[in-house]
């Protein structure tokens, strides 16, 4: 055969497998099609197996849970970084500096849960390439006017910020994103902390390079309040505090990144419990 | 009838028997009244020996009965029996008669709608009667007695005529006024008092002692009141509020519970809508059905607290047509709204949403100020809301002075352990003595779980605590608590009517807003209620065995409830809870005020009565109390009383050397309106510390309306007084028997009247019966 008979051969082949490949799916049995929201929910469903979700008692079996966010992005990167092991390092240090009665395991939830309103505290990273469902959006504005507590930490640089700045002003909009000073409660609630320091990856940690990533140079915590002036939502931008937990038992790991981290997620819980 | 043909038959009324003494006047010796007695069997027996045969043993002790009856009976009139009397001398004794000028005295209960006083005038006219059939009593008595006439309500006063009363007074005092009558009349010779009323005495009313005491000295002195009785015992139909139950002192904003009494009669069965005025603005309805007759039925009325201040709420019910007497169809009652905010101190042993949530509902409320300690770490507490740099600065109070600045006290997961023994006697104390409240939680380390089983707060929790299970806990890290179960809550009957629990007045709707609400979860052991407390929600677990949710009870002078759920806060967060939904809101709020609100302060006021005369004395007490709350007898007190003009008087308070801290002085109101109270205290134990301690009271004078409450006549009473001086109740129309029985004085000036008793008709028909009868068997026997 022919060269051009071969690809003659092969695109007829290519149409017919793609046609009747199309015929095949659209004639499918009603029970084996899925919506998008279906498959959407049958990835969440396995998420939510595969990642945790209390294993035992309906919440609120235990006085405190430290659940992520998880949330829909783009690229890669997203809610699951330094998943579960930063949360489960967190936990140990949280359970053994406080009385507080927490649930030792991770615990992962996304932002459409209807459970999400059992969990009044939410930690969620890598908020530069979020890029939330309209539910997710609806969902979590609810939440936080309802009381809910949400810390974000992990994301760095200019770009990261207008993304996110843009995803919190369709949960929050009109709320502006403002720094919290240093005298703020929030800062005291457990400990004493009197900087804001910046907190590397651990691979720039650990080797003692620069502790900034892109052009996020300065850390900075800001918040979005409500009518009342309570805090909503609390950014830990241009830092890591999830690594400095995450790898707080490598003894290659300065000890003072890790302590502010302790330090500050504490703060943010114990003061979160309170306001 | 009865007492006329007595009276034909014996010669003499019932009464005079009563009064007088029989006594025989041929002086025979014992002896000779035996010897003729024996004589008459005799006779009577030997008479009948011959015929005995044909008589037969019944026939003969028959017929020897009734000859034996005939001969005792001419003997005893043969000894001549006399009725001896002691008879007022005419117009040389005095008879006070006492005119009731009461207000109630206008209720036209009467034949043809005719007024009370009515009765009362027709019986005491101004002129002597000319016409015919009975003369009235007034009439009646002028002509044998001197008649001293008085009027009477709330004082007593001599009057001329009858004509005088207006019949306007605006309480009845039956006691104080017989009292004062008597001892007017007391160097008198007194034949009796007579007393015209409807017998409804607004003073004496449940002062049974007092009752009781004043008859008995009535009784001493031989004084006996014929009372004479006015007006019905029952109206055919009417409708009355009594006196509302409303706290004295209401926190701004809160719901006032009110419990209204409503007592009608004739009214079965009908609707009646309750309106609750605050200036003229209906601030509460509610429609009640009414009870049968003369049952009581108590409405309960919740009424928002706005405005602050003294405010006089007005309770009325539309008069239903029929009604004898619309002006009961009304009340008031003053209360004052508060704004100063409750302190309330909350602890938590470890951090929890609970708070958190707590205080968000809570923000809103400026009347509710909650201090928040969190035990965050072993020996480290986290402080939110404070005061002050100082509050709460050394951890949980461990001081009398510390506690007890607080209202009320909410627990959260806290382990008995925590506290020191002496801690716990104080948290007893400051619900039994202080009179704070207590709020319990449910939690890891609460109730049993936290081990208060034997502590002294298991004393004041409004429910027993079992003991803590040995099962072992669930699965997970930490595990899952055994007990840990989710419960549907949902309001008792109780919790419905009550103001923490009733989210809308309607049950049913209430009952709705519940169920539509997520499940709960309690991780403690359940324990039952104790006798006296209420359970206002309760909930469903998965055994669908109701156990207690939120429980109430009064421990000594204060509040307990207990809140066996961990995470109320989920009413607030669930997704299933609409955003705008207030109900977590509501239901924290309402029972914070509720547990904090009684609370006494250092220094209590009040007024009695809260509504008096103009004139009237009204006592203004206080009790008085140091930081600790021990009661303060050496205190300076004075109270400021501010009329309705303005003008302000100073009044000292003195201790009354009765009870510990309380201290009374008396004010007399010179003019009607509303006058505010205000106390201070001053000295030793009481100016340490923060400043001296302020109340404030209010009474309102000139505004007496009891007359037309209870206002049916009450012959009871009137008979109650007859009865125990010796005299005799009577109706308007008994004149002439009235005359009779005053006319048996044993006191006053008398003679003594002898009547013979063998003339009178009874005996001449009971011999003239025995003759007959005896006659008649022998003649139906053929006998001679």
């Amino acid at each position: 055969m022919s060269r051009r008979g071969i690809l003659a051969a092969a695109f007829v082949l290519a149409a017919s497998v793609l046609f009747g490949g199309t015929l095949l799916v659209r004639h499918l049995p009603p029970a084996l099609q899925a919506t998008p929201r279906q498959i959407r929910e049958m990835l969440a469903e396995a998420m939510r197996e595969d990642l945790g979700g209390p294993r035992f008692g309906r919440p609120p079996a235990h006085d405190f849970y430290f659940t992520r966010a998880a949330y829909t992005s783009y690229g890669w990167r997203g809610w699951s970084v330094d998943y579960p092991k930063a949360d489960v390092q967190f936990l140990i240090g949280l359970r053994r500096i406080t009385n507080l009665n927490s649930y030792a395991n991770e615990n992962s939830v996304l932002l459409t849960d209807p459970d999400l309103g059992r969990y009044p505290f939410l930690y969620t990273v890598e908020v530069g390439h979020m890029a939330m469902t309209e539910e997710e959006v609806l969902a979590l504005r609810r939440y936080l006017y309802q009381g809910g507590f949400l810390v974000v930490d992990d994301f760095w640089g200019t770009a990261e910020w207008v993304n996110f700045a843009h995803e919190m002003g369709r949960v929050l909009p009109g709320r502006p994103i403002e720094d919290i000073p240093l005298d703020h409660p929030v800062f005291r609630a457990f400990f004493e902390v009197d900087e804001i320091v910046q907190v590397p990856n651990v691979g720039q940690g650990m080797r003692g390079g620069p502790t900034w990533e892109r052009d996020g140079y300065h850390p900075v915590v800001r918040g979005i309040f409500d009518d009342e002036g309570r805090l909503m939502v609390l950014v830990n931008w241009n830092t890591d505090l999830g690594d400095a937990w995450e790898w707080a038992e490598n003894p290659y790991y300065p000890l003072h990144f890790s302590n502010y981290a302790y330090a500050m997620g504490i703060n943010f819980i114990i003061y979160a419990m309170a306001h | 009838m009865f007492l006329s043909a007595f009276e034909w038959l014996l010669g003499s009324p019932p009464v005079a028997f009563e009064r007088g003494q029989i006594e025989l006047l041929v002086p025979w010796g014992v002896f000779w009244i035996a010897a003729a007695v024996a004589g008459a069997l005799v006779f009577a027996l030997l008479g009948y020996r011959r015929l005995g045969r044909r008589l037969g043993r019944r026939g003969r002790l028959l017929l020897g009965a009734a000859r034996f009856a005939a001969i005792a009976l001419v003997l005893l009139c043969l000894l001549r029996p006399q009725l001896v009397l002691s008879l007022v001398v005419p117009q040389e004794n005095v008879v006070g008669v006492l005119l009731d000028d009461s207000r109630s005295m206008q209720i036209a209960d009467g034949e043809e709608g005719r007024p009370r006083s009515e009765a009362l005038l027709a019986a005491f006219p101004d002129e002597a009667a000319a016409g015919h059939g009975e003369a009235p009593l007034g009439d009646l008595l002028r002509e044998k007695f001197v008649t001293r006439l008085f009027r009477f309500s709330d004082d007593t006063r001599r009057v001329a005529r009858a004509s005088e009363l207006g019949f306007t007074g605006a309480r009845t005092d039956l006691l104080g006024s017989l009292t004062r009558v008597a001892d007017e009349l007391a160097s008198l010779p007194v034949a009796g008092i007579v007393l015209v009323s409807d017998g409804a005495d607004t003073v004496a009313g449940g002062r049974e002692d007092d009752l009781d005491q004043t008859l008995l000295d009535l009784r001493t002195r031989g004084i006996r009141v014929y009372p004479v009785a006015v007006g019905r015992p029952e109206f055919e139909a009417d409708l009355e509020l009594g006196t509302p139950d409303v706290p004295a002192r209401v926190l701004r904003g809160s719901l006032l519970e009110i419990r209204l009494p409503l007592r009608a009669t004739g009214l079965a069965g009908r609707t009646a809508r309750v309106e609750v005025l605050d200036e003229g603005r209906i601030i509460a309805t509610e429609t009640v059905r009414l009870a049968s007759d003369s049952v009581e039925t108590t409405v309960t009325l919740l009424a928002p607290a706005e405005e602050p201040g003294a405010r006089r709420l007005r309770f009325r019910v539309a008069p239903f047509s029929g009604e004898v007497l619309t002006r009961n169809n009304e009340q008031s009652v003053l209360t004052e709204v508060d704004d100063r905010p409750l302190r309330l101190l909350y602890f938590e042993g470890q951090p929890r949403w609970e708070l958190k949530f707590l205080r968000r509902a809570v923000a809103g409320d400026p009347e509710l100020h909650v201090s928040c300690l969190i035990r965050t770490a072993e020996g480290k507490f986290y402080r939110v809301d404070v005061a002050d740099a100082g509050e709460l600065a050394g951890g949980f109070p461990d001081t009398r002075e510390e506690l007890f600045a607080y209202d009320g006290v909410l627990l959260g997961s806290v382990e008995a352990s925590f506290f020191s023994q002496g801690q716990l006697n104080m948290l007893r104390d400051f619900v039994s003595q202080r009179g704070g409240g207590l709020l319990t939680l449910g939690g890891t380390s609460s109730f049993s779980e936290g081990g208060y089983r034997d502590t002294p707060l298991a004393e004041v929790l409004p429910l027993t605590l079992p003991a803590v299970a040995t099962t072992p806990a669930g699965a997970g890290d930490p595990p899952v608590p055994a007990a840990f179960r989710e419960l549907r809550v949902l309001p008792t009957r109780a919790g419905s009517l009550h103001p923490v629990a009733r989210l809308d007045p309607d049950p049913l709707v209430n009952e709705d807003r519940y169920r539509n609400l997520p499940p709960l979860s309690g991780v403690n052991r359940s324990g039952q209620p104790k006798p006296g407390a209420t359970v206002l929600l309760e909930g469903l677990g998965p055994t669908e065995e109701p156990e207690p949710v939120l429980l109430v009870q009064r421990f000594g002078r204060g509040r307990s409830a207990s809140l066996t759920v961990q995470d109320l806060w989920v009413w607030q967060m669930d997704a299933s809870v609409p955003l705008e939904d207030e109900t977590h809101e509501v239901l924290s709020r309402r029972l914070l005020r509720w547990l904090a609100s009684d609370a006494p302060r250092r220094l209590e006021v009040s007024a009695s009565p809260a509504k008096s005369l103009v004139g009237e004395r009204v006592t203004l007490r206080a009790r008085v109390e140091d930081e600790r709350f021990l009661a303060v007898n050496d205190a300076l007190v004075e109270a400021e009383v501010t009329g309705p003009d303005g003008v302000i008087s100073g009044v000292p308070l003195r201790w009354t050397g009765q009870g510990d801290g309380e201290y009374s002085g008396i004010y007399v109101p010179g003019g009607p309106g509303t006058h505010q109270v205000e106390i201070r205290a001053a000295g030793a134990g009481l100016q340490e510390g923060s400043e001296a301690p302020r109340a404030a009271t209010l009474f309102e004078a000139g505004v007496v309306d009891d007359e037309f409450f209870d206002a049916e006549a009450d012959p009871g009473l009137l008979a109650r007084i007859a009865e125990a001086t010796g005299g005799r109740l009577f109706e308007p129309d008994e004149a002439e028997a009235l005359l009779t029985d005053l006319s048996l004085a044993e006191s006053g000036t008398t003679v003594v009247e002898r009547r013979e008793l063998w003339n009178v008709p009874a005996v001449f028909l009971l011999l003239f019966g025995l003759l007959a009868a005896d006659w008649g068997v022998r003649h139906a026997r053929g006998l001679p």
